[in-house]
């Protein structure tokens, strides 16, 4: 085995080991990472990030990302790879259609609070529709995710009239009374 | 450069992680193939001038060598900043706007913009005013901007030697728009003093006479039937050379890049009758 070979086998081994870690902390909200599960994440990585024309050194984004979204309703360990996967692709997807103007916090919490709120856990949803949005604004300019941190925003680029639900339950309450 | 991919790789990792301020896992490829370049720019900068003997120090990690290789530009950075106050006070364009633009509006915006962390190898500008000598295209970053700018400081001091209004008459004498041209200023200025020299004749401002054209004519094809123009040339330049009073060994040599391409015009000139369109005649 070349050095160079050698060293992506000794990267991989550690990104598995990283993936598998994350345990430790998802287990509580019942979602555990298999050694399989962690070794096809980070193959899906690799080709994900081939397609999407993106270099990452260490660990990637995969132990962050799932840090940010163990705790949604919408993850249980029957889903939890192939949504590790989903959401993995979008957020590569979404860090160059932004034009890199975006951290990884920043995306990381958009994602988070759309994927919980407006998509109701649908991955197309998010990708085709919220992050789409956003993105979009942000080529055309937009620079008001800077001081939300990515929290907050879709509201200025939602298009879709939705429910408000303070009037509907000011309207409910009337009708009872 | 001797040192592997896997021995790159940490460096422009470390490199992308200060890029992104560690707000980023990961960067697009043209910014990791940027960052890359950076690191390799910065060790071929130590290895060059390892091989200039300024450096001997063997055996040292890629790690090391990309420091002191960056170490060396950020000083050259420093050294073609002194060149180019050293330019400033006396430069002088003639009205020709390729000139100005490239060394008055140009050079301050590169010092401003150049960034030798992550970029190094990009030189920012694209140097319109032509000069004598073809730089390798592999010549970029700061190496290009300090060779550049210590060949725009010989074309000064060359300059500066001729009487101001020997140049004045020949800038608003060519056939072309001098102000818009991109013309090498010492080559126009040359060539005419040369053209003085082959029609046996004083640089003057004066027009040539009828005699004087015909000389030139004639002392031309017989230098070209012979073989021997281009030899002849370099030696009257060297004969001009020597009248002038600030000039030095490495600006003659500067100077003798034009001879060809001026023995190409003269022979071309010649064919197609128009002399006057390579001298002021």
């Amino acid at each position: 085995m070349g050095n160079a070979e050698w060293m992506l086998a000794v990267v991989k081994e550690n990104q598995i080991k990283a993936l598998k870690e994350t345990n430790d902390y998802t287990e509580q909200f019942g979602l555990v990472l298999t050694e399989e599960d962690a070794a096809l994440l980070v193959n899906e990585r690799m080709d994900i990030l081939k397609k999407q024309e993106r270099v990452e050194f260490g660990e990637g984004i995969l132990p962050q990302l799932i840090q940010v979204f163990c705790d949604s309703s919408y993850l249980n360990q029957e889903n939890y790879r192939d949504s590790l996967t989903r959401l993995q692709e979008i957020f590569y997807e979404f860090k160059t259609e932004a034009l890199e103007q975006l951290t990884d916090e920043e995306l990381l919490n958009f994602m988070r609070e759309q994927f919980d709120d407006i998509c109701a856990g649908d991955f197309d949803y998010l990708e085709g529709t919220c992050l789409k949005n956003f993105a979009e604004a942000i080529r055309a300019g937009y620079q008001g995710f800077i001081g939300s941190c990515g929290r907050g925003e879709y509201e200025h680029f939602d298009d879709v009239t939705r429910w408000n639900k303070e009037l509907y339950l000011q309207v409910l309450n009337e009708l009872n009374s | 450069m001797n040192y592997q991919m896997e021995e790159l790789v940490p460096i422009v990792a470390e490199l992308t992680a200060q890029y992104t301020s560690k707000e980023s896992t990961s960067v697009p490829y043209a910014v990791a193939e940027q960052l890359m370049g950076a690191v390799i720019y910065c060790i071929e900068e130590y290895e060059q001038s390892q091989s200039n003997g300024l450096f001997g120090e063997k055996g040292l990690s890629a790690k090391a060598v990309y420091r002191a290789g960056k170490q060396f530009v950020m000083e050259k950075v420093k050294r073609a900043k002194e060149l180019y106050h050293a330019i400033l006070p006396e430069f002088h364009d003639y009205g020709n706007q390729a000139y100005r633009e490239t060394v008055l509006e140009g050079m301050p915006k590169f010092f401003v913009q150049y960034d030798f962390h992550f970029c190094p190898q990009e030189h920012l500008l694209t140097l319109d005013y032509p000069v004598l000598v073809h730089f390798p295209t592999v010549m970029c970053g700061i190496d290009l901007i300090y060779a550049y700018l210590h060949v725009i400081l010989l074309e000064q001091k060359f300059l500066k030697e001729v009487p101001e209004e020997y140049i004045t008459f020949l800038t608003s004498s060519c056939l072309f728009d001098f102000t818009e041209a991109f013309v090498n200023v010492p080559a126009l200025v040359m060539k005419n003093m040369l053209g003085c020299r082959l029609a046996e004749r004083k640089i003057s401002t004066l027009s040539y006479t009828k005699q004087e054209c015909e000389r030139l004519r004639i002392n031309i094809i017989h230098e070209l039937e012979a073989g021997t123009l281009e030899q002849s040339l370099l030696q009257e330049l060297s004969n001009i050379v020597l009248c002038l009073s600030d000039v030095d060994e490495e600006m003659e040599d500067y100077l003798k890049l034009y001879i060809p391409d001026f023995c190409a015009e003269l022979e071309n000139a010649l064919k197609n009758d128009c002399l006057n369109a390579v001298l002021v005649l």
